[in-house]
C-alpha cells in the first residue's frame, strides 16, 4: 500500500514536471515568440537540436512510461527481465542517437520524395519499391530538417518494437520468456548492423518489423499477417522472397489477401504519383543488377568479385559468371536446405498449421540477404533469425566456435573496407547456412538447460515445459 | 581442444592479416594501402581500423580465456559483462568520427612541445600535457590515435577496477560485474567522456586504484592518487579521505609521489607550466562562459543572471554561499558515516572507504566548471548507496537523481538541463538520512547473484 502511494506521488511529480518543461515551451513562445528559444534552447558543437532534444524528450517519457508500469503493478517477477533488457537497450540508444550529428542515407530518401513532390521522375540512387518515398513525400513541405527528425523518431519507436516483437517471435520458436528476453537484449546491445541502421535512419527495422508482424500474425490473423508482409515488400523489395515459405503452406486464402495487400498498399503511390514511379525502380533495379563497382563495405557477391576486375586484368564476363554461379548455388543450398527443414522440422516442431511455414523462413532470410546486388552491414538485421534461431541448435563445441566466429563477423565487428578481410559477412552467413545442413531435430540439451535457467534465474521454478 | 584449435586459427588469420599489409606496402608502396583501404562514408579512418583491430584481437583474448580455461561459472559474468561493454563501445568510437576536446589537449601538448609554455585553455596541472608532448613526433593524427587507443584501455580497465571496488565495499563478485556492466552500458557520462575523448576515465582509474591498493600496497596507493591529483587537480579534494587515516606512511608515499609526478614536468620545462596552470585556473575561476549544460552552481546561478539581469556579484556571492554549504553538508555526512561505517565496516582504512563517497560529490560539485562527463566521478557515490536503499521513497528518489545523472542524454534548456547539479545533492542527502540503515534486498541480492551460475547458494 505505501508502495502504491509513493509511486503515485512519483508519477505525479513526473506529470507536474512534464507540464511544468510544456507551460516553460508555451510562456517562451508566447513571451518572446521563437526568437525566445534561442535564448533559452542552445545548440553546441557536436549536437544536432531537432534529434538532441526528441532524445532527451523520448527518454523523460520512457521513464514516465516506467513509472506507470510499476504504478499500475504491470511489472512482475515473469516479466521483470523483459523490461529491464528493454529500458537498458531503449536507453543506451537513446544516448548513442543523441551524440549522432550527422545522418547518411536519409538523404537518398529525402532527394526521392521531393522529386515524386515536384512530379519528377524517381532518382537513379532510389532502389526500393515506391511506398517509403510515397509515404515521405507527405513531409516534403515540411523541410528536410523535419523529414529527418520525423524518420528518426519513426527508427526509434520502430527499435523499441523490434525488442518487443523478437522477444516474441523467439517465444514462439520455444524460447522461454526470460531466454527470449535475455537473448534480445544481449542481441540488441552489442549489434552493427542495428546500430549502422539507426544512424543511417534506414528503413530496416520498419521491413524487419513488419515481417515479424507478419510470423506472429500468420495463425490468428491471415489478411494482416498478409498485409505485414506486403508492407514489407513494398518498403523494401528484398523480403518478396519470403513469400516461399508462405507458399510451401499452401494456404490460398493468405496469398489471395497477401496479392490484395500488395494492390492496396501500391495504390497509395499509384493514386498520388501514378504507374510513373514503379517503372522508376525497374530502371534503377536492372541499372544497379548492371554495375560492378567495388565498394569494400558491400558484402554481395557481386563486390566481393568486381574488385580483382579491377586491378587485374580479369574479363568483365568471367565476374559476371562467378556472380551468377554463386548465387546459383546460394539459391540451391537453400533450396535444399528447405526440403531438409520441411521434413525435419527443426526449428519448430508441431502438427499445428504454419510449421512448414516457420521452419523454411529462417534460410530463406539468408537467401533474401545474400541474393541482393548489395548488401549493406545493416542488412544483416534481416539474418536475425537465421542466427539467434541456431542457439538451440548446436551442441558441440566445435559447431559453437562456428557459430560464434560467424556472429562476431556479422553483428560485433565495426564496419571496415580492406580487401579482401573486410567481407566477412559475405561468409558468415554461409557459415551459418552450412551449420543449418544438418541439423537434428530436438533442440539441443544445452538449450533446453539454458531454458529452464532462465525461468529459474528469479527463483521460480517452472516445469519441464520448455524440455519438449 | 576445439578452443586451442580455433586459437590457432585465429593467430592464422592474425598474421594472413599482417602479412597482407607487408605484401601490399611491398607491392605498392604507401599508395597501396589506398587500393585495398578505402575510406566509408561518415569514416575516421584511423579509429575505424583501430576499433576493428581492437575487436579482433578481443575474440583473442576471448579464445585464449576460453582455451586456457579460464573463464568458468565463478567468473562467467565479470566477463561476459566486460566484453559486452568493450563492444559496445567500440563500435560506438567507430562510428564516431569527429572527437571533441582532445584538440586542446594535443594543441596544449604542441604547443608545451614547442614554446614550452601552456594555452590560456588548458584548465589540469601540466603532467597530461608533457605526457602528450612526446608524442608530437608522431604528428596530430598519430597523436590523436595513440590517446583515442588510451581512452580505450581507459575504459576496459574502468570495467575490472570498479567492479573490485565494488566488491570492496562487499559486494558479491557476481553482483559487482551485474552492477558495474549495466552502470557502463547506458551511462551519458561515459560516452560523453569516450566522444570528447576527455582524461576522466584515467583519473578515475587512479583514484579507483588509490583505494583498492590501500591495504596492501599504500606506496602504491599514494602513487596512484598522486597522479590522479596531477591529471586533473580536482582529486586533491579526496586526500582529505587519506588524512582522516591517519596513516603517516601513506602520506609521506603520498607527498614523495606528488613530488616526483610533479617534477616530470620541470624536468623537461621549468617551472613555467606550472605558472600557466595557476593563471589559468585563477581564470577560470574568476569566470567563464555560459552554457545551460555546465552543470556547476556557478553555471546555473551564470544563466539566472542572464536570463533575469542580475548583478554579477549576485553570481559571486551565490556561488560561494552554495559552495560553502556543499562543502559543510559534505563534511557532516562524512562525519556521519565514519561514525556509523555505512559503507565499509573493517579494522583497516574504514575511514577512507566511508568518507569517500561523499568527497566524490564535493570534488565534483565543488568545481567551477561540471560537464557531463565529470559524472563519471560520482559513480561510486550512487552505487554505493544500492548497499542502503531500503524503503520506496528512497529507491525513487535515487532513481530520479541515477536518471538525471547518468541516462537522461545532455542538452541545453535553461533552467531544465540542470539536472545534474541537483542528482548528486539528492545522493548526499541519501547518504545523511540513510547512514544507519540497511537494506534487506542488498544481502538477497548478494545471495542471488552469487548462485546465478552455480549449484547451491553461498
Amino acid at each position: 500500500m505505501q508502495n502504491k502511494r509513493i509511486l503515485s506521488i512519483t508519477l505525479t511529480s513526473w506529470g507536474g514536471i512534464t507540464l511544468l518543461v510544456l507551460g516553460s515551451l508555451l510562456f517562451i513562445g508566447l513571451r518572446w515568440g521563437a526568437d525566445g528559444f534561442e535564448i533559452f534552447i542552445r545548440e553546441w558543437i557536436f549536437t544536432h537540436l531537432p534529434t538532441t532534444l526528441a532524445s532527451v524528450a523520448i527518454t523523460w517519457l520512457l521513464i514516465g512510461w516506467l513509472l506507470y508500469l510499476l504504478y499500475a503493478s504491470k511489472i512482475s517477477v515473469s516479466n521483470i527481465i523483459t523490461w529491464i533488457g528493454f529500458f537498458l537497450v531503449a536507453f543506451l540508444y537513446l544516448n548513442v542517437l543523441r551524440e549522432r550529428f550527422r545522418y547518411g542515407d536519409i538523404s537518398y530518401y529525402i532527394k526521392a520524395a521531393t522529386r515524386l513532390f515536384n512530379n519528377q521522375p524517381l532518382p537513379n540512387s532510389y532502389f526500393y519499391f515506391p511506398l517509403w518515398a510515397t509515404l515521405l513525400e507527405f513531409l516534403v513541405p515540411l523541410g528536410e530538417d523535419r523529414i529527418l527528425l520525423v524518420t528518426w523518431i519513426f527508427n526509434v519507436i520502430s527499435v523499441f518494437a523490434f525488442y518487443f516483437l523478437l522477444h516474441r517471435v523467439l517465444e514462439r520458436y520455444g524460447f522461454s520468456p526470460r531466454l527470449a528476453a535475455l537473448v534480445t537484449t544481449g542481441f540488441m546491445l552489442v549489434n552493427t548492423p542495428i546500430l549502422r541502421t539507426l544512424m543511417y535512419v534506414q528503413v530496416n527495422l520498419h521491413v524487419m518489423n513488419a515481417i515479424f508482424l507478419s510470423l506472429l500474425l500468420y495463425r490468428r490473423f491471415p489478411f494482416v499477417s498478409a498485409l505485414m508482409l506486403a508492407l514489407a515488400v513494398q518498403l523494401k523489395s528484398s523480403p518478396a522472397v519470403l513469400v516461399i515459405a508462405f507458399l510451401l503452406e499452401r494456404d490460398w486464402r493468405w496469398l489471395f489477401w497477401f496479392v490484395l495487400g500488395n494492390i492496396l498498399i501500391a495504390s497509395i503511390t499509384l493514386i498520388a504519383d501514378g504507374v510513373t514511379p514503379f517503372l522508376d525502380v525497374m530502371n534503377n533495379i536492372f541499372w544497379l543488377a548492371g554495375q560492378r563497382t567495388a565498394v569494400f563495405h558491400d558484402n554481395s557477391f557481386d563486390s566481393f568479385f568486381s574488385f580483382p576486375s579491377e586491378i587485374f586484368a580479369v574479363s568483365s564476363s568471367l565476374v559476371q559468371s562467378l556472380v551468377y554461379v554463386s548465387k546459383v548455388l546460394l539459391v540451391i543450398a537453400v533450396l535444399f536446405i528447405i526440403y531438409r527443414l520441411v521434413r525435419t522440422k527443426a526449428f519448430l516442431s508441431g502438427e499445428e498449421r504454419g510449421m512448414k511455414l516457420f521452419n523454411t523462413i529462417v534460410p530463406l532470410f539468408i537467401l533474401m540477404t545474400m541474393a541482393s546486388p548489395i548488401v549493406w552491414v545493416h542488412h544483416g538485421i534481416f539474418l536475425t533469425l537465421a542466427f539467434v534461431l541456431l542457439l538451440k541448435k548446436i551442441n558441440m563445441p566445435g559447431q559453437w566456435i562456428w557459430f560464434g566466429v560467424a556472429y562476431l563477423l556479422e553483428f560485433i565487428i565495426p564496419t571496415f573496407d580492406f580487401y579482401p578481410w573486410s567481407y566477412g559477412r559475405l561468409i558468415a552467413p554461409l557459415i551459418i547456412l552450412g551449420l543449418m545442413w544438418n541439423l537434428p531435430e530436438k533442440p539441443s540439451e544445452l538449450f533446453i538447460k539454458a531454458n529452464t535457467w532462465a525461468e529459474n534465474l528469479l527463483g521460480q521454478k517452472i516445469q519441464e515445459k520448455y524440455a519438449k | 581442444m576445439t578452443a586451442k584449435r580455433a586459437l590457432l586459427i585465429w593467430g592464422v588469420l592474425t598474421l594472413l592479416v599482417i602479412s597482407s599489409l607487408l605484401s601490399i606496402w611491398l607491392w605498392r608502396g604507401a599508395a597501396g594501402f589506398e587500393i585495398a583501404i578505402q575510406r566509408g562514408p561518415f569514416t575516421n579512418l584511423p579509429v575505424a581500423l583501430a576499433s576493428v583491430a581492437a575487436t579482433w584481437l578481443l575474440g583473442g583474448i576471448f579464445l585464449h580465456l576460453l582455451s586456457s580455461k579460464q573463464i568458468d561459472s565463478k567468473n562467467a559474468l565479470t566477463w561476459a559483462g566486460f566484453f559486452l561493454v568493450a563492444l559496445v563501445y567500440l563500435n560506438l568510437m567507430r562510428e564516431r568520427v569527429e572527437y571533441g576536446d582532445v584538440e586542446y589537449y594535443i594543441a596544449a601538448a604542441f604547443k608545451l612541445a614547442v614554446e614550452g609554455v601552456l594555452p590560456i585553455d588548458y584548465y589540469y596541472p601540466p603532467l597530461w600535457a608533457t605526457l602528450l608532448a612526446w608524442l608530437a613526433p608522431l604528428g596530430e593524427d598519430g597523436a590523436f590515435i595513440t590517446i583515442w587507443f588510451f581512452n580505450l584501455l581507459g575504459l576496459f580497465a574502468f570495467y575490472f577496477l570498479l567492479s573490485k571496488t565494488l566488491e570492496l565495499y562487499g559486494f558479491s563478485a557476481n553482483l559487482a560485474a551485474l552492477v558495474t556492466t549495466v552502470f557502463m552500458l547506458a551511462n551519458a557520462p561515459i560516452l560523453r567522456t569516450m566522444v570528447y575523448m576527455q582524461i576522466n576515465l584515467h583519473v578515475l582509474n587512479m583514484v579507483l586504484l588509490g583505494l583498492l591498493l590501500y591495504q596492501r600496497y599504500p606506496a602504491l596507493s599514494a602513487m596512484t592518487t598522486a597522479i590522479a591529483v596531477h591529471l586533473k587537480a580536482s582529486p586533491a579534494v579526496l586526500v582529505l579521505a587519506f588524512l582522516l587515516e591517519w596513516n603517516w606512511r601513506w602520506l609521506v608515499w603520498a607527498a614523495l609521489s606528488f613530488l616526483v609526478v610533479g617534477a616530470l614536468p620541470i624536468v623537461f620545462y621549468g617551472f613555467q607550466p606550472y605558472l600557466d596552470f595557476i593563471r589559468n585556473t585563477a581564470l577560470v575561476a574568476a569566470g567563464h562562459g555560459l552554457n545551460f549544460r555546465e552543470n556547476s552552481f556557478e553555471g546555473l546561478l551564470m544563466a539566472f543572471s542572464a536570463v533575469l539581469s542580475l548583478p554579477d556579484a549576485f553570481v559571486e556571492i551565490g556561488t560561494n554561499i552554495a559552495r560553502a554549504v556543499l562543502f559543510v553538508a559534505a563534511i557532516l555526512v562524512m562525519r556521519r558515516n565514519i561514525q556509523r561505517e555505512t559503507f565499509f565496516t573493517g579494522a583497516e582504512g574504514a575511514r577512507l572507504f566511508n568518507t569517500m563517497p561523499s568527497l566524490l560529490i564535493l570534488m565534483t560539485l565543488a568545481s567551477p566548471i561540471v560537464w557531463v562527463h565529470h559524472g563519471i566521478f560520482v559513480g561510486l557515490s550512487f552505487l554505493l548507496l544500492l548497499k542502503k536503499l531500503d524503503s520506496p521513497a528512497s529507491w525513487t528518489l535515487f532513481g530520479f537523481a541515477y536518471f538525471f545523472e547518468f541516462l537522461l542524454p545532455t542538452f541545453d534548456f535553461f533552467p531544465w538541463s540542470y539536472g545534474r547539479l541537483v542528482a548528486p545533492l539528492i545522493i548526499l542527502w541519501l547518504m545523511w538520512k540513510l547512514s544507519d540503515k540497511s537494506s534487506e534486498l542488498f544481502p538477497k541480492a548478494n545471495c542471488w547473484a552469487e548462485s546465478l551460475l552455480m549449484e547451491k547458494t553461498h
